[in-house]
């Protein structure tokens, strides 16, 4: 009975947070989370993928005195005026110098942080666990705003036309000032939201763990249509001409109808898709959360590829694409590139 | 795994889910409520435990005479089971239902990771595990403070860890049988102590919703003995005293209070096996044989 109990309770361990973090790409130097925990660029010039820095180092502190342990990344760097921005699960909003890595500010909220940074017109906008979306001078970290949701933000803030939108966990969608953080709108979905938004021609397509893909109206929050599927959706979507398309947690690909939300088509992909589709050339890229990538046809779902590339590592992070080449981080670090003709070459292995 | 899943971790985890939705979206509530559904579908499997197990404790002192009496192992194993025969007692009943409640247990332990694992990571496993309803989809995402603590993270304050230790330890109390065997009795003095400790110890390593879970299986496990054996049993001196070293008789008269008829059944057989033997023993066997028909049978066999 004891080694019953024992066993039990071994399999019920604590969750511990791996981190989903994707690559950017910057001054020929691809910035990616390259081991739990860990941020790297890597000089992409150099077929063998030589790191040029890593983040943290051993000595390296917070402004307390106490060690640096990001824990984990999930929070996609972004790269402005020479500066990598990213958030950690240790709750610390980091900004480091793209050349070398040294710490050029960092900030502590009071939550981990899940979704990416936003840097637009000198200004860092971040989500936390905490509830908060800060919005920091980017040169500084000094502190514009703050605004405070219901529960913890986990999605990526989007910024056009001096309005932040944001969704949360509190299971709605914020519409903000970008210069004062005061609240424009907002709409509530029946469940938490964790997808980042996109913007198309004044409606804002947003999914959520209400199995919904919903458009609203960018200027009043109304709800213009909403597709349910037997999921969540989790992805950013993607907008392709009059085509949203929208991976999901059933390992579907959805591809609707931009102006009324009809189903054009669904591919399954058999696992969760928690990454964003993106286009790699005129092939639509899914990856799914078992490491199989599809090439589709964007106007069809029709598989481009005679067969998926497997990398056979969990894949939650969205892909980066550059001109006819994907990147595509592995959870644990390795690094993929991926050309438009299915090919896949490993380009970092974690050590 | 995938048949596991299916027919254990995923209910119990949307049972969770269903519950915190009726307590207002308090998981800890969740917990406790579950935990006395839990207890209160498999007592009937708990009873006949506890039942088997005191006839299996009634018959120490006959298994310790045929000990003695027979040194090949053979011999005596073969003996042992004809006066479990005898008896009417089947040895593995008391495991046979701790058995079948184990996969309950396990399920539950994995759902509790699953629900208030708390990482981005597990949250999508979440997805997989529910039901696509409308009603359960909105739970999400749980709340995972409760009182004092974060369900997903260990309690490092240590007062849940203590809760868990005082409830083993009165449980276990009350659970362990009395025996004349100094062997077992030494076993279960250090189970007695071990138990307990070794559950506040994991409490300190899980997320403290695994032990919300066992506090409260334990304070229902307490619970149910009151509402079985009486109150009489459940005194501050009985749960505090280590088990004396008394003769068997005694210290079960003391410990168990009044017999209730639970108890009295389970003891029964033992007790005529050993009367039965007593060639002094005629006027007490006629008392006890007007004790129901199904002895009067076994009686009639012999």
């Amino acid at each position: 009975m004891l080694s019953t109990l024992f066993l039990a309770t071994a399999c019920a361990g604590i969750a511990q947070p791996e981190g989903w973090a994707g690559p950017t790409l910057a001054d020929d130097r691809l910035v990616a989370s390259i081991g739990r925990g860990e941020m790297a660029a890597v000089d992409i010039d150099d077929s063998s993928g030589r790191v040029l820095w890593r983040f943290p180092l051993k000595d390296q502190r917070h402004p307390d005195g106490s060690k640096i342990d990001p824990e984990a990344i999930y929070s996609t760097p972004v790269v402005a005026d020479s500066i990598v921005y990213f958030g950690a699960y240790d709750g610390w909003l980091y900004a480091l110098d793209l050349p070398n890595g040294d710490i050029r500010w960092q900030l502590e909220t009071g939550g981990p942080i899940v979704g990416n940074a936003v840097v637009q017109d000198g200004v860092v906008y971040v989500g936390s666990d905490d509830g908060r979306l800060y919005a920091l001078d980017a040169a500084s970290g000094q502190e514009r705003w703050r605004f405070k949701s219901g529960d913890s933000i986990w999605a990526t803030p989007l910024v056009a036309d001096g309005v932040v939108y944001v969704a949360s966990m509190d299971k709605k969608v914020y519409a903000l000032d970008a210069a004062s953080g005061e609240e424009k709108w907002h709409f509530k979905a029946k469940s938490g939201l964790a997808s980042t938004p996109v913007l198309a021609e004044g409606t804002l397509l947003v999914g959520g763990l209400d199995s919904r893909i919903r458009a609203l109206d960018a200027a009043s929050g109304e709800e213009k249509w909403h597709f349910a599927a037997d999921d969540w959706f989790w992805t950013q979507p993607l907008v392709l001409e009059d085509s949203v398309y929208a991976g999901c947690l059933n390992g579907k690909v959805y591809a609707l109808d931009v102006n009324d939300g009809n189903l054009k088509w669904e591919q399954d992909t058999g696992a969760p898709v928690r990454a964003a589709p993106v286009l790699l050339d005129d092939v639509l890229l899914i990856a799914n959360r078992k490491g199989e990538l599809y090439g589709l046809d964007p106007q069809n779902g029709r598989s481009v590829w005679p067969l998926p590339i497997e990398l056979a590592k969990t894949v939650l992070s969205d892909p980066l694409v550059e001109e006819a080449t994907a990147y595509i981080s592995a959870q644990g670090g390795d690094l993929f590139t991926v050309s438009k003709d299915g090919r896949a070459v490993l380009l970092v292995v974690t050590e | 795994m995938f048949l596991w899943d299916l027919v254990f971790v995923n209910p119990i985890t949307n049972a969770l889910v269903i519950l915190n939705n009726i307590f207002l979206g308090n998981f800890g509530v969740a917990i406790i409520v579950f935990t006395i559904l839990m207890r209160l579908l498999t007592m009937p499997l708990t009873l006949r435990q506890i039942r088997s197990s005191r006839s299996l404790s009634a018959l120490q002192p006959k298994m310790q005479e045929l000990q003695k009496k027979y040194k090949d192992p053979k011999r005596r194993q073969e003996e042992t089971m004809k006066l479990y025969r005898e008896a009417g007692v089947n040895p593995l009943g008391c495991l046979l239902p701790m058995l079948v409640q184990f996969p309950i247990w396990i399920g539950l332990y994995q759902a509790l990771r699953i629900i208030v694992g708390g990482t981005p990571e597990s949250i999508i496993g979440l997805s997989q595990r529910l039901y696509p309803w409308g009603y359960i989809e909105q739970a999400v995402p749980l709340e995972n403070n409760f009182l004092w603590m974060d369900l997903g993270q260990p309690d490092t304050s240590l007062i849940l860890a203590f809760i868990v230790f005082a409830s083993t330890y009165v449980q276990q109390r009350l659970a362990t049988p009395t025996t004349t065997d100094p062997r077992t009795q030494s076993t279960n003095q250090m189970m007695l102590w071990m138990m307990p400790l070794m559950f506040a110890f994991f409490t300190l390593q899980v997320p403290s919703g695994l032990g919300v879970y066992w506090a409260m299986s334990n304070i229902v496990g307490v619970v149910m003995y009151y509402f079985t054996h009486g109150p009489e049993p459940i005194n501050w001196r009985t749960v505090l005293m280590p088990p004396s070293t008394a003769p068997a008789g005694r210290q079960a008269s003391r410990r168990e209070g009044p017999p209730p008829k639970e108890k009295e059944a389970a003891e029964e057989p033992a007790e005529e096996l050993v009367e039965a033997d007593q060639p002094t023993g005629g006027k007490r066997k006629k008392k006890r044989l007007r004790h129901g028909r199904s002895r009067g049978k076994r009686k009639d066999r012999r």
